[in-house]
């Protein structure tokens, strides 16, 4: 009985210290966005969405990768702000519609979403893509997007 | 219901039920709590760690990590409850361990290994289900209830 509770004990501050600490990824990047610098595909038009959204509040880190007009972004938000986590996204959303009017824009809050974004940005950041990959990439991206239960 | 039998009761009855309520023990309700919060926690925090590892890893997204997650949770803890070691969890966490989708699994399996000598037919199959089955019933149930004032109060209400 007693192991268990010190166990129980360890567990939580386990817990505690894991919950706590800092990642220290974030010190290296400005403001939660890398920007993507490629020449033969401009990204600009994503850092730009990249460093407006990530001026909102709430938004911690930001990644986006645009083809052509087609742009698609995936946001971290607080912590703390995950329980409202329907309305930030709805407000990204719109957000986005009225700074780029002129452009197809998808954005999400999904970690997935997240995470194969950045992929897909060091491997341009890289050179390590073209054109018609990058095209591929994004569309297997957004159909994981509209992937549902 | 308990009132109306106490009643009936004779006086000396009533005297002896007294009597056994002033010595009684105690049941530990805030250390039963904080066991049932630890225990339950510690199945979440796993839980949450095989969804992340299935976001990492494999073509999930948070949305459809679930399924997977719940089916590797129930398997862990149809393994647990097979070696016997879920019944000690349960013992300890009480509803912290039959809350999660982990004490359906238990409920599941341990009447299936419960009624395995009636054999298979009339054994396990229909007795499978005997405390989970009421979970399928009114958690279906209740989803419908709960679909249908949402529905209402997005339709009529504007919400």
């Amino acid at each position: 009985m007693k192991t268990i509770n010190i166990l129980l004990i360890i567990f939580l501050f386990i817990g505690l210290g894991s919950g706590c600490a800092e990642n220290p990824n974030n010190a290296m990047k400005d403001n939660g966005i890398t920007k993507v610098q490629n020449v033969s595909m401009d990204q600009s038009l994503s850092n730009k969405a990249k460093e407006k959204v990530t001026e909102m509040e709430d938004i911690t880190e930001a990644k986006a990768v645009n083809a052509d007009k087609e742009l698609v972004l995936a946001v971290k938000i607080k912590q703390l702000r995950r329980f409202q986590i329907k309305s930030i996204e709805k407000k990204v959303k719109t957000n986005l519609k009225k700074w780029f009017p002129n452009e197809k824009i998808e954005a999400s809050t999904d970690l997935k979403i997240f995470l194969e974004l950045g992929e897909l940005e060091d491997k341009l950041q890289e050179n390590d893509t073209n054109p018609k990959k990058l095209k591929k990439e994004l569309q297997k991206i957004k159909n994981l997007m509209k992937e549902k239960t | 219901m308990a009132n109306k039998k106490k009643k009936n009761l004779t006086p000396v009855q009533q005297e002896y039920q007294t009597f056994e309520k002033n010595r009684e023990t105690q049941r530990p309700l805030i250390k039963n709590c904080i066991r049932a919060f630890l225990t339950g926690g510690i199945i979440c925090f796993i839980g949450q760690g095989i969804q992340t590892l299935y976001i990492y890893n494999f073509n999930f997204t948070e949305e459809t990590a679930g399924n997977p997650t719940i089916a590797t949770m129930i398997f862990i803890s149809l393994l647990l409850t097979g070696f016997g070691v879920y019944d000690r969890i349960s013992q300890f966490g009480g509803a912290g361990s039959a809350v999660p989708v982990t004490g359906f699994g238990n409920a599941v399996i341990s009447a299936a290994i419960e009624h395995r000598s009636e054999g298979f037919v009339l054994g396990v199959g229909p007795n499978m289900f005997k405390l989970a089955g009421s979970v399928i019933l009114f958690g279906t149930f209740s989803a419908f209830v709960i679909a249908t004032i949402k529905t209402i109060l997005i339709q009529w209400g504007g919400l």
